[in-house]
């Protein structure tokens, strides 16, 4: 994979009101390869959305620095389009003004949308989102910023945008999207970035082997010489748990037969998840 | 340069589909025509008069007031949503995204409520022009060419009134409060104007300064027109004045309505005192409309 930053977001600061007391991103830095979806992730007020007006240009009175290669296009929380207008008449109008030569046939069918009359005011939301990501092909946006591309999309719908998506990052379509659904979004990012209040609070690179985690009775620091000594990296430690990275040569299976026949009392294990992620950074520990 | 030119037929485009597909125009084209049909005065009356004065006459002097004060309404309340209604629905948000300009954001909306404000004003003609005609038995075409003179007459008034509308609609963000603005102002425009007495004279007839007969009231849209035309200040003032008058004059036994003195501010004195107030009323105008949205977007 081309490892070519599109996006790159360094030492951001933005702050809100006359005397700067709301501080909306606080020191944030970020970069989107090529052809990835890296996924904002955080409670209400973490500074998602901020952060996308940030790169899309929306707002400039912010500190650090903004480099993107070629035209973003943002598809809001509110998907917006022109109402009265059908869906072919509404990409000719941006690739207009842009200047660009388009075949609104070709980019509707990248993202299945039907050709028609329909205006826009009468689309379902799935269809306006789709029509979203048509615009930002019609600009000839090298990424896209997507705002809740999940919000109030039935799974078919939802599951339909996924394919979109992971379609044109083959295309090399790079997309930063901020969202809550955490399971449509391990079904399209290759990076999750957690963000509260405003700062980078966690990193997960979902195209490493999944991490494990591993819960313990007892002896949960033999276990962590254990699976050390197994060639396993872990990541994090808490109460009775371990998250660990195993080594690729061995199964699940051998790794926890290995423990159990050391002595060690496992309760349980499973993948981690970007649920699991989030309760553990946000809420301080796992159900 | 060119892609000004080319966003500007973009929005006009956009405009123009959204008059086929919109309610909110068609609705307003009705309007002016129904303007056409209001009865000034009823058709038994008006065909006393059409003996007695030519079309211009008639058509400046029954339909003129009431004709511009609708004019004003609608064009002031249409061109109130026109930004508003991008900000309300976010497209101005992606607009924005895409970096186009606000020169060609601007002249695209204001091109467009002229052309739609000066067809609609066609429309009212031609709806009036048919009601005379009904009563005629014939299409009288003079009255729909005085019709149109009228209106060209009064385009820079509906420019005006535009600007009007688009300044009040970049500062709100949303179309409801923007119409109410707009509606506040044009309020405002007829409380400001019934204040705005012109007290006259007639030459010769007899009658002094601050005859009651004699005080005219000239709304504000006409002292407008009249700061417009200074060249012909003294033409115009005595043409609208005497036209406003016709029925004093007639009671008073046809005296000479084209001697007339208006009393103006001394602003208002010189030639370029009546272009310029105009001229710094626009300027005034573009420019706040211009740092409206910038404010917005430096400060979202």
């Amino acid at each position: 994979m081309a490892s070519t930053n599109e996006i790159t977001v360094e030492s951001i600061v933005k702050t809100y009101g006359l005397r700067h007391k709301i501080v909306a991103i606080d020191n944030v830095s970020l970069s989107v390869e090529h052809g990835t979806c890296t996924s904002l992730v955080g409670p209400n007020g973490a500074g998602k959305t901020t952060l996308l007006k940030v790169v899309s240009g929306l707002t400039n009175r912010y500190q650090g620095k903004v480099s993107v290669n070629g035209r973003v296009s943002l598809s809001p929380e509110v998907s917006v389009n022109f109402q009265f207008m059908d869906a072919v008449e509404n990409i000719l109008y941006f690739s207009k003004v842009v200047d660009r030569e388009i075949d609104p046939t070709d980019i509707l069918k990248k993202v299945n949308l039907l050709l028609g009359k329909q205006q826009v005011y009468s689309y379902s939301k799935g269809m306006k989102r789709k029509l979203d990501i048509a615009r930002a092909l019609s600009l000839g946006a090298k990424s896209i910023l997507m705002d809740e591309p999940f919000d109030g999309l039935d799974p078919g719908a939802s599951d339909d945008l996924v394919d979109i998506i992971n379609s044109l990052k083959k295309e090399g379509v790079t997309f930063l999207v901020s969202s809550h659904d955490l399971h449509r979004l391990t079904d399209i990012s290759d990076k999750v970035v957690f963000l509260k209040k405003g700062r980078v609070c966690g990193l997960r690179d979902l195209r490493v082997r999944n991490t494990l985690i591993a819960n313990f009775m007892e002896n949960s620091v033999l276990a962590a010489d254990l699976l050390e000594q197994m060639g396993c990296t872990i990541t994090n430690t808490g109460k009775g748990e371990l998250h660990f990275i195993p080594d690729p040569r061995l199964k699940t299976w051998e790794i926890i037969g290995n423990l159990i026949s050391n002595g060690v009392k496992v309760t349980g294990v499973y993948n981690e998840t970007l649920d699991s992620d989030y309760r553990r950074i946000y809420h301080g520990n796992l159900d | 340069m060119e892609t000004s030119i080319r966003s500007l037929s973009s929005e006009m485009n956009r405009w123009f589909l959204s008059f086929k597909r919109s309610i909110i125009w068609p609705i307003g084209l009705i309007l002016f025509a129904i303007i056409g049909i209001a009865p000034f005065y009823p058709l038994d009356t008006l065909s006393n008069t059409f003996t007695l004065y030519p079309p211009n006459v008639i058509v400046f002097n029954l339909y003129s007031p009431l004709f511009k004060d609708y004019i004003m309404a609608i064009v002031l309340l249409l061109s109130s949503l026109l930004i508003s209604e991008d900000t309300e629905n976010g497209t101005w948000t992606i607009l924005r995204t895409i970096r186009i300009s606000r020169f060609p954001y601007i002249v695209a909306k204001f091109v467009w409520m002229l052309i739609y404000a000066i067809a609609g004003s066609l429309v009212t003609v031609f709806v009036f022009t048919l009601y005379i005609s009904s009563s005629l038995g014939y299409f009288a075409v003079d009255y729909f060419t005085s019709g149109i003179e009228l209106v060209l007459s009064y385009s820079f008034i509906i420019a005006l009134t535009a600007l009007f509308g688009l300044t009040i609609s970049a500062i709100f963000a949303k179309r409801v409060y923007s119409v109410l603005a707009a509606a506040a102002y044009y309020v405002f425009l007829v409380a400001v104007s019934l204040n705005l007495y012109t007290t006259m004279f007639v030459n010769g007839s007899g009658y002094q300064d601050g005859f009651p007969g004699y005080n005219i009231h000239i709304p504000f849209i006409d002292k407008l027109l009249i700061l417009m035309a200074p060249t012909t200040f003294h033409g115009a003032a005595a043409s609208l004045i005497g036209l406003h008058t016709i029925n004093n004059n007639y009671l008073n036994g046809g005296a000479p309505s084209n001697q007339i003195t208006i009393f103006f501010p001394l602003l208002f004195s010189s030639p370029l005192g009546y272009i310029l107030p105009y001229l710094i009323l626009t300027a005034s105008l573009v420019t706040l409309m211009w740092v409206t949205l910038f404010v917005k977007r430096r400060f979202l």
